[in-house]
């Protein structure tokens, strides 16, 4: 059988052979679609185009829409122990983390491994019952793994991420009444969406049984009736294949899988909790203990919508970062949001939003992110994620009061109308006057950095030159970038731009979208003399260190 | 012990990338217990970890920190050992 997850945008295909029905775990449920449907064309990110969009907001309810339905990845699922040739060296041990009030701390425990030959890289996590373990055999260069689930699914790990909502415990429900598609969960709870596959996934009651109840696992899933009897039980696992039901992705395996296949793609997976408010993408990421759940609540208990409270996977789409939740608990459902702001927060005895950028940036963002150092390119990949990241989306370390206030601070922050200073702007650069503006932005760093005073003069008929950094006009307000080059193009000519801090050229812009030329840069009442470099006092102040503790390996 | 004479590389245990003036240094590791910390060269230290190339040695290092920044040559050696054995991890010496 197939059953298909989307996940950030990501299909992947579970795949068994005959009389191996697979039963992935409640926390899949919304997240499983019907495999000849694309679950996922994200067609633009304005606000009101969405074909399923709130009215209102930019967050969008993931349409269901035929088309494209190749897998990202395809995973066999296999029932039986997988085997570590004896060859492959381990690359990488992690034991139990436990949480703790105030923390997180090894428990000393086996928990995953990661091992490497030159065939393919092996991750085996160890489940609750000694006896068993899940492996993931992913070759180099494929998109074609496979998974060794030695495990019912009703073996499912007591470990398993049920603590933060108790069985009863419905999560804060960040679905509204405007939007009919949202999956519900909940025991019995048909999605009407998407019957046929998700009538497959063991309903919360159901994982909770064991030995006499399973017969009623089966008739549920509707899937393989005629080849279940109601006596197969966990010791009979091994009596005879035709008989298999498997959890393909048993905790902590399906946050493994999800890391290994985002880290190919370069997409980020981080610990946080990203909110839509006020039409705008915000995630907050920090330590265990540092408020990410606090703050969800907040704009919960605002009605804003919550992306996710956990773990989100950040990709790069087209022009833009955009957030996803992805499947933590039994009622987490596809939810997406493009990414305006990157908050580093911990508990203040204030709200105080300071912007950060460049390494320091990259570095907090890094830290956050779910990561195994053990790779040299999944390192990289990371690194020039997180650079992306932070060239493209404002970051900030924020302290907030746990009270509620951070969100009218935020949304009042977010308020300010530039519209109508950028026109003024213009409008004195046509006259041939020189305008003075303050930075806000990162695109220039270091060159320009925010506060920065920065002269203005009116180009009038002549062209800025390669390396000159211009004012262009752009939807409506301004951008000042560098010249890299002038180009002509059948007759025409035409300026290549390029913040110094953003990896792509700007598109060529017609001589009319020239606005001016930046003449001087003022920081601290000094005018910068771009070449001049200055010596630290010391230079063994070079070597600054950030003692980030880098939370959240467990999950 | 690392000495002017001592020729510096980078080690292959450490990723770096440059992020406008600065390095970010991402030490690699097999065990999720060590893997607590992010280390970050500001521009100074950015400029000598681009000149560490597996030939140049301490004491080459530091002359080119003297043609590039105005400060003494006593002052620039000590501080260049200093800075050297603070990132040691993230490099392997050979003597010449």
């Amino acid at each position: 059988m197939t059953v298909d997850i989307v996940i950030a945008g990501r299909r992947i295909r579970l795949q068994s052979e005959e009389g191996v029905t697979l039963v992935p775990d409640e926390r899949f449920r919304a997240f499983a679609v019907p495999s000849d449907v694309n679950p996922y064309m994200f067609i633009d990110t304005a606000p009101g185009i969405l074909a399923d969009a709130d009215p209102g907001s930019n967050y969008a309810v993931i349409p269901f829409m035929a088309g494209e339905t190749d897998p990202d990845l395809v995973v066999d699922v296999e029932f039986g122990a997988g085997e570590i040739p004896a060859w492959a060296v381990k690359v990488f041990d992690a034991r139990l983390m436990e949480e703790f009030p105030g923390g997180v701390r090894n428990s000393g425990e086996p928990f995953w491994e990661v091992f490497r030959d030159d065939e393919a890289v092996r991750t085996r996590v160890f489940l609750r019952d000694p006896e068993r373990s899940a492996v993931l055999e992913m070759p180099h260069g494929k998109m074609q793994w496979r998974i060794f689930a030695d495990t019912l699914h009703n073996a499912i790990d007591s470990r398993s991420p049920q603590k933060p909502y108790p069985t009863d415990h419905q999560p804060p429900d960040h679905s509204d009444n405007t939007s009919g598609a949202q999956p519900q969960s909940g025991p019995g709870h048909d999605n009407s969406g998407t019957p046929s596959v998700t009538e497959a996934f063991a309903t919360e009651h159901m994982t909770q049984t064991s030995g006499d109840d399973k017969s009623r696992v089966h008739s549920r899933t509707g899937l393989t009736p005629d080849r279940h009897g109601s006596d197969l039980s966990a010791e009979d696992a091994s009596a005879d294949i035709s008989d298999i039901t498997v959890d393909p992705l048993p905790w902590p395996l399906d946050g493994l899988l999800l890391y290994f296949l985002f880290s190919r793609a370069g997409d980020i997976m981080i610990h946080g909790s990203g909110v839509v408010a006020g039409g705008r993408g915000w995630l907050f990421t920090g330590r265990s203990g540092s408020g990410k759940t606090t703050l969800a609540g907040i704009f919960d208990g605002a009605d804003d919508r919550v992306i996710h409270d956990d773990r989100l996977v950040l990709r790069r789409e087209g022009g833009r970062w955009v957030m996803h939740s992805t499947p933590v608990y039994r009622n987490d459902e596809p939810r997406t949001a493009p990414l305006d702001h990157l908050w580093v927060i911990r508990h203040g005895a204030a709200n105080v939003s300071e912007p950060v950028a460049g390494a320091e940036a990259v570095a907090m963002i890094m830290a956050n992110c779910i990561q195994q150092n053990w790779d040299p390119e999944a390192a990289a990949r990371m690194a020039a994620a997180a650079d992306d990241l932070a060239a493209s989306v404002p970051v900030s370390r924020l302290s907030f009061l746990p009270d509620g206030t951070v969100r009218d601070y935020l949304l009042l922050r977010a308020t300010d109308d530039k519209t109508v200073a950028a026109g003024a702007l213009l409008e004195m650069l046509d006259g041939g006057h020189a305008v003075t503006v303050t930075a806000g932005g990162y695109s220039m760093w270091p060159a320009i950095r925010p506060g920065d005073t920065v002269v203005i003069a009116p180009c009038g008929t002549s062209l800025p030159e390669a390396g000159e950094i211009a004012v262009l006009r752009r939807d409506g307000g301004y951008v000042i970038h560098r010249v890299t080059r002038v180009i002509s193009r059948e007759g025409v000519l035409l300026i290549c731009t390029q913040g110094d801090a953003v990896t792509r050229e700007d598109e060529p812009a017609g001589t009319a979208m020239i606005a001016g030329v930046v003449r001087k840069i003022i920081r601290s009442g000094m005018e910068i003399h771009q070449h001049r470099r200055l010596l630290p006092r010391r230079v063994n102040r070079l070597a600054a260190y950030i003692a980030s503790v880098l939370s959240g390996y467990s999950r | 012990m690392i000495s002017l004479s001592s020729i510096p590389s980078h080690s292959p245990a450490v990723v770096f990338r440059r992020i406008n003036d600065e390095f970010l240094l991402i030490p690699l590791t097999d065990n999720i217990a060590d893997m607590d910390s992010l280390y970050r060269l500001t521009e100074t230290g950015a400029f000598i970890w681009e000149l560490i190339d597996g030939e140049l040695s301490v004491g080459d290092i530091t002359s080119k920190i003297v043609e590039e920044f105005d400060v003494e040559k006593d002052i620039a050696e000590k501080d260049a050992l200093e800075f050297f054995s603070k990132i040691q991890e993230f490099l392997q010496f050979r003597e010449p």
